[in-house]
């Protein structure tokens, strides 16, 4: 039941922020695509990085995924 | 990367990769070699006396093609060899821009078939199929404002054991040490994640990232990570000096026992368990590390492209009920060379 009302949480918090989504001019999408933006766990540092994690903890995945497009990739 | 910790295990790790994207097309490739050394106390008491010395090598190969202006397809596939097993996945994904791009949405599919035995017997051959889906969506809060939110399960079938464990079994109320069994753990096992992860720009060459993970498993296993990050770039980012921290805390599978205790039965055959493991990353643990890196692009005009870049971590790991190690402090280094024309 917990783990079900955190998801209904999850998705509706995802569904909240759809709704806030903001337009970006052409001249505003710099900030997004700079390198320091794309998702922490991504690159062959970051990989090897989550690599000794995941091997070092039973709970693993999820934190990679999404992050491409809004001109930030 | 080279990573040591204080329970004698050592990896060095040399990795090339390359990436290439171009209008409408993207692909690239990996390749990396882990060089193992450990000895470490849970190693030596549960499964190899001498601790062990092996090379794992895998490489990885994708491409991409966008279909339609803001509309990717992806596909994937990665090789991971080890002296006892052969891991082969397979990936593909597919990610849509919608809402005039201020929406990303993805969706991911990976295979992995995995063939492991214990090295120099071939008649050991078990096998693990997992199935993965993933989706998100990248969704723009502000020019400066990322908010990703990702959902994830994975099914898992087949051998999950290690072939070289053994689990101690203890009976009576002296806890006598009656036995060591191989050990064993259920077949099928379901995870599922859910992940929620902040990207802003604050101020001008500022930017930070706040992620927190909730993990689930069908094996009783629950988890919550959280990752922030700070990243600032100086001289016209020809610098960038990147700070982060995460934290994560686990508890134990439902099976897991510091201790197995069998019953009583003087001379009679033990009440083995169903289920046991001796593998402390199923046991209840906390784990934080905290790292930085430094990037500098090289001061050359022919060479502006490269970026070389240096990172140091601590991981610190707590073990609440596993008995021959209570912590594990590792340090890790990196070195990186990347060329982005």
């Amino acid at each position: 039941m917990k783990r079900y009302q955190a998801t209904c949480a999850l998705v509706t918090l995802a569904l909240t922020a759809l709704a806030a989504c903001a337009p970006v001019r052409p001249w505003e999408r710099g900030a997004l695509a700079h390198r320091c933006m794309r998702p922490a766990q991504q690159g062959a540092r970051a990989i090897l990085r989550e690599h000794v994690v995941a091997v070092r903890e039973g709970a693993t995945g999820g934190m990679g995924a999404a992050g491409a497009g809004c001109g930030c990739d | 990367m080279y990573y040591a910790d204080d329970d004698a295990v050592t990896v060095v790790s040399p990795t090339l990769g390359a990436r290439y994207q171009s209008e409408g097309v993207r692909a690239s490739a990996q390749l990396a070699v882990d060089m193992v050394t450990a000895a470490s106390v849970d190693l030596v008491s549960a499964a190899s006396p001498r601790g062990y010395e092996e090379t794992r090598k895998e490489a990885t190969l994708g491409a991409g093609l966008e279909a339609a202006r803001g509309v990717w397809f992806d596909a994937s596939h990665a090789v991971s060899v080890e002296p006892d097993s052969v891991t082969r996945t397979f990936g593909i994904s597919h990610a849509h821009d919608v809402l005039d791009r201020r929406v990303t949405l993805s969706l991911d599919y990976g295979l992995g078939l995995t063939r492991f035995g214990r090295a120099g017997e071939p008649s050991l051959d078990r096998s693990r199929t997992q199935h993965g889906v993933t989706g998100g969506a990248s969704m723009v809060l502000r020019p400066t404002l990322v908010l990703d939110t990702v959902f994830g399960v994975e099914f898992v079938s087949g051998a999950q054991e290690n072939p070289y464990r053994f689990v101690r079994l203890y009976r009576g109320e002296a806890m006598r040490h009656a036995t060591a069994v191989p050990e064993a753990v259920p077949g099928e096992r379901r995870r599922q994640t859910a992940t929620l992860r902040l990207r802003a720009r604050p101020f001008a060459s500022t930017f930070g990232q706040a992620a927190y993970r909730l993990y689930t498993d069908t094996w009783g296993l629950t988890g919550h990570t959280a990752l922030v990050r700070l990243a600032r770039g100086f001289f016209t980012d020809r610098l960038v000096l990147t700070a982060e921290l995460r934290g994560h805390h686990q508890g134990a599978a439902s099976f897991h026992r510091a201790r197995y205790l069998v019953a009583v039965e003087s001379d009679g055959p033990l009440e083995v368990p169903r289920y046991r493991t001796a593998d402390k990353e199923l046991g209840g643990l906390h784990t934080l590390r905290a790292g930085a890196h430094a990037e500098i692009s090289l001061p050359v005009r022919a060479a502006e492209a490269f970026r070389l870049g240096f990172g140091f971590d601590l991981l610190h790991i707590r073990y609440r009920d596993f008995e021959p190690l209570d912590a594990r402090t590792a340090r890790i280094y990196t070195v990186d060379l990347t060329y982005e024309p």
